[in-house]
């Protein structure tokens, strides 16, 4: 039950007695006698049994504890998490095979009962301290993947953690092997105590739970450390392929030329194109009706030219120019040639051209037909000369 | 066939007949939405049996799908030339990866003037930025705009995400460990130190 009128109340209660609590906070994995506390509170008893009354402390035989809660919110607070390490463990077992030892030597019930309070406290704190170091680690790991960019960093943290699950792990791995002594077995048989049973199972299920956590923990690290060392793999092969390459041996000296014939994905490929004709029955459709009449629309729309009236045309422009222009047949002209034989330009210029052509116009026709028919004339080295125009002779091949 | 294939049955086949990946860390949603649809359920074994019966294989990788076909008439020139360019461009950002002391696979982030400055002190990187001038599709004689080029054409390629236009960022995707397969899949004949690390 709630003993304080309000927070305010409960705040300043523990505000006057910060003393007393400061002390059992620090001494809060050690017993404390009640006799030991008096001088906080200047040997004003009823100020002790009335915060023990109030809940805030509890008393356990001759001892004395803060109240749980207010542990753990202080312990949360402070982020004062007792680190599991090895000191940690072995310190846990050796401390309660001591206990033992001594609940099974002490004779008189009253310290007996002592002694069975320390082991309860032993054990009770180690699933708290199992779970807080898990979950603390737990999100460590997952604020470096999330957070960390620096590979190298990154790499260090995440062996540290996996040095820090190590030591979680043994320590699970020792109590597992201290339940299962027959000094504790034979202890808790003799003991015969409720509420020890009580924390042993509640042990057990945090136990449980660690287990699990530990495990998927253990994955992300190690996917995470595999990766590294398959990437390191794959950076030496493809170095060494490299290499192979680069002295034009990868064919000869691997099955280089037989993993990419036996590779058939479509990176290898050049791209597929598809095309197929428009569906008759779909042109006839009210859904393609639809589109039809959009895309005569855009296209009405792009041809569609403001049509102006141009003038009259006068009649100067239409009389008089020739419209043809004149092309010669040199196929024709090759054919006629080849039957007259003789010199190529003494042939066009005295052709008969249905049009009169000047001495340049016949010059680039001379040109045309050799480009054009070079297979069929045969180019001799001797040069004749006309006009200022020096040209090779050229005669149908014979 | 177990059941009906998809309703995005034909935005997979379209992205993935181009020769793309779908990867399921892809920037785009869409691909994304791909890769998950693909995952649900029976919708693999649905789809790789739908997309046979048309003559392409739905190929799984780690994180990743794509097409390949039963036969082809690639020639083995044009495939070798296309190897040889693969190994090249993972060459390349290895030797990146090693001058930075990082890994290069997916989930990677870099951004090409990172690694032209790196290139500006080591050599070796200089060396391979300078011979991926040769492949016409990264020709400039500009070292940035080359590994700019080179970027772009992996995003091109489904292999690389840009990841942010403005820093000019890129991620590298979970497609890029099927270069990173193929190439581990050639084995070298009579090698004496077989054992890596």
């Amino acid at each position: 039950m709630f003993a304080f009128n309000s927070i305010k109340d409960l705040i300043s209660t523990l505000y006057k007695e910060r003393e007393i609590i400061d002390f059992l906070f620090s001494k809060r994995k050690n017993s404390v006698k009640y006799d030991n506390l008096l001088e906080f509170v200047n040997f004003e008893e009823e100020k002790l049994t009335s915060l023990i009354e109030k809940n805030i402390l509890v008393q356990f035989g001759s001892t004395v504890d803060l109240n749980q809660d207010i542990l753990d919110f202080l312990e949360k607070f402070t982020d004062s998490i007792e680190e599991i390490n090895y000191e940690y463990t072995s310190g846990l077992i050796r401390i309660l095979k001591e206990n033992i030892q001594n609940w099974e030597l002490e004779k008189r019930p009253n310290k007996q009962n002592e002694y069975l309070l320390k082991i309860k406290r032993n054990i009770g704190n180690v699933g708290k301290d199992v779970l807080r170091n898990v979950t603390t680690l737990r999100g460590s790991v997952e604020d470096v993947f999330a957070t960390e960019k620096v590979f190298s960093i990154k790499k260090n943290k995440l062996q540290e953690y996996d040095n820090k699950r190590k030591n979680l792990d043994d320590l699970l791995e020792q109590i597992d092997a201290f339940f299962r002594e027959s000094t504790w077995e034979y202890f808790i048989k003799m003991a015969q105590d409720d509420e020890l049973n009580q924390i042993i199972l509640k042990l057990d299920r945090d136990i449980i739970i660690a287990r699990q956590n530990l495990i998927d923990i253990t994955q992300k690290i190690l996917d995470f450390i595999n990766r590294i060392r398959q990437d390191s793999q794959i950076f030496k092969h493809i170095q060494k392929i490299k290499l192979l390459k680069d002295q034009l041996l990868l064919a000869e000296k691997s099955n280089f030329i037989d993993v990419i014939s036996k590779d058939n994905s479509l990176q290898f490929q050049n791209e597929i194109r598809f095309s197929t004709p428009l569906s008759l029955d779909y042109l006839q459709s009210e859904d393609a009706y639809n589109i039809l009449l959009r895309i005569s629309y855009k296209l009405k729309k792009s041809i569609n030219i403001d049509e102006k009236s141009s003038g009259i045309i006068r009649n100067e422009f239409l009389n008089g120019k020739d419209k043809n222009h004149y092309v010669d047949d040199t196929n024709k002209l090759k054919e006629s040639f080849l039957s007259r034989g003789g010199d190529l330009f003494d042939f066009i210029n005295n052709y008969n051209f249905e049009k009169e052509l000047s001495f340049e116009e016949k010059v680039t026709l001379f040109c045309k037909l050799a480009s054009q028919f070079r297979d069929d004339f045969s180019i001799s080295d001797t040069y004749s000369k006309i006009e200022n125009i020096e040209y090779a002779l050229i005669t149908p091949k014979l | 066939m177990k059941g009906t294939p998809p309703i995005q049955t034909s935005d997979i086949f379209e992205r993935l007949s181009k020769g793309q990946f779908i990867s399921e860390d892809s920037g785009s949603d869409e691909v994304k939405d791909l890769f998950n649809i693909i995952e649900l359920e029976a919708n693999y074994e649905i789809l790789r049996d739908y997309f046979q019966r048309i003559g392409f294989i739905l190929e799984k990788g780690s994180g990743y799908y794509y097409f390949s076909r039963k036969e082809t008439n690639q020639i083995v020139e044009d495939k070798v030339k296309r190897a040889y360019k693969w190994i090249d461009i993972l060459d390349f950002f290895n030797t990146y990866a090693k001058a930075i002391d990082e890994p290069f696979s997916q989930g990677a982030i870099f951004s090409p003037s990172r690694i032209f400055e790196k290139s500006k002190v080591n050599s070796a990187l200089q060396e391979k930025l300078e011979a991926l001038k040769n492949y016409q599709e990264f020709a400039t004689e500009k070292p940035l705009e080359r590994i700019q080029k080179l970027s772009r054409y992996m995003v091109k390629e489904t292999f690389f995400d840009l990841t942010n236009e403005y820093s000019d960022e890129f991620k590298v995707l979970a497609s890029y460990r099927y270069l990173q397969k193929l190439v581990v899949s050639i084995v070298i004949e009579e090698e004496e130190d077989e054992t890596f690390e």
